[in-house]
């Protein structure tokens, strides 16, 4: 398994910037005007064309590959381990050495909770200050009032982030963006945060006893 | 939580028998298995070892772990 996650690594790697480079063409030929089609510029030319079409398969095959990477990320540890160290640049030659990645994953965990709290906080709290109608005023004198309100929305108001439709034309199924508010992307990586960290202490703990 | 100071002080001559040897501490590492900013971290008193580690470090210097390492005076502050 090991080494066909090697493979799999080194594809997404070199393949990169292969990728990289198709998005610059396409955008070399179409700029940014939307209804231009660059495979239909493009296959003007057949020889230019055919490597339009091979470099859409390798693009369609490197996305696919990329997805069941980053599923198998949130699964695997082993592989979550291997590759997140890579990026990460985290490196533990000795037994000191993890000692000190063991503090700075403490220290890390405590810092990035802090923040998420801070931000799911200032996601759902909302301020205004409103000038008055000048008619208006009242017995006070006061010419502003503000409110304080706090809400929550499990779901974002763009509902074209995810689309499902069976109409005889457009769009069937689309997918532009993650279809939950950031107030739910918080919540959740608060939950993961401290679910897994839970987990693996637990884990650790049944197999010391 | 973020201090790496031990709590119970240990003494060590690893910076004598290493002299005695006539070794770097890159060596040392070498020697042992660990990195060269180990090495000095436990020569400073910074770093208690683990067991295994000093029964590497006894097994290398053919000495027993109480000629090597040593109780110093508990820090409290810590």
């Amino acid at each position: 398994m090991k080494k066909i996650d090697q493979i799999i690594l080194w594809i997404l790697g070199l393949g990169f910037p292969v990728v990289i480079g198709l998005l610059i063409w396409a955008y070399s030929i179409v700029g940014n005007n939307q209804t231009l089609n660059p495979e239909a510029l493009v296959k003007q030319n057949q020889y230019i064309g055919g490597v339009w079409d091979f470099l859409g398969l390798f693009f369609m095959g490197w996305v696919v590959l990329a997805v069941i990477t980053l599923f198998r990320l949130l699964l695997s540890p082993d592989l979550r381990e291997r590759m997140l160290s890579k990026v990460a640049r985290i490196e533990e030659r000795d037994e000191r050495e993890v000692e000190v990645s063991g503090y700075a994953a403490k220290f890390s965990f405590f810092a990035n909770l802090a923040l998420l709290v801070c931000l799911l906080f200032f996601s759902i709290f909302n301020f205004h200050i409103e000038k008055k109608n000048k008619s208006f005023v009242d017995s006070n004198g006061e010419t502003r009032h503000g409110h304080i309100r706090m809400g929550f929305k499990l779901r974002t108001i763009d509902e074209g982030s995810l689309v499902i439709k069976n109409d005889e034309v457009g769009k069937e199924l689309s997918y532009s963006d993650l279809p939950i508010s950031k107030a739910s992307i918080i919540i959740l990586l608060i939950i993961w945060q401290i679910g897994t960290y839970h987990l693996s202490a637990r884990k650790k703990l049944k197999v010391d006893e | 939580m973020g201090n790496l100071k031990p709590k119970l002080q240990l003494k060590n001559n690893l910076h004598v028998l290493r002299a005695t040897m006539k070794i770097t501490q890159a060596e040392l590492a070498d020697a042992i298995g660990v990195t060269r900013a180990t090495v000095n971290a436990m020569e400073r008193g910074d770093y208690n070892p683990s067991l295994e580690l000093a029964f590497r470090l006894s097994l290398y210097f053919k000495k027993n772990i109480h000629e090597i390492f040593t109780v110093g005076d508990s820090d409290e502050k810590n």
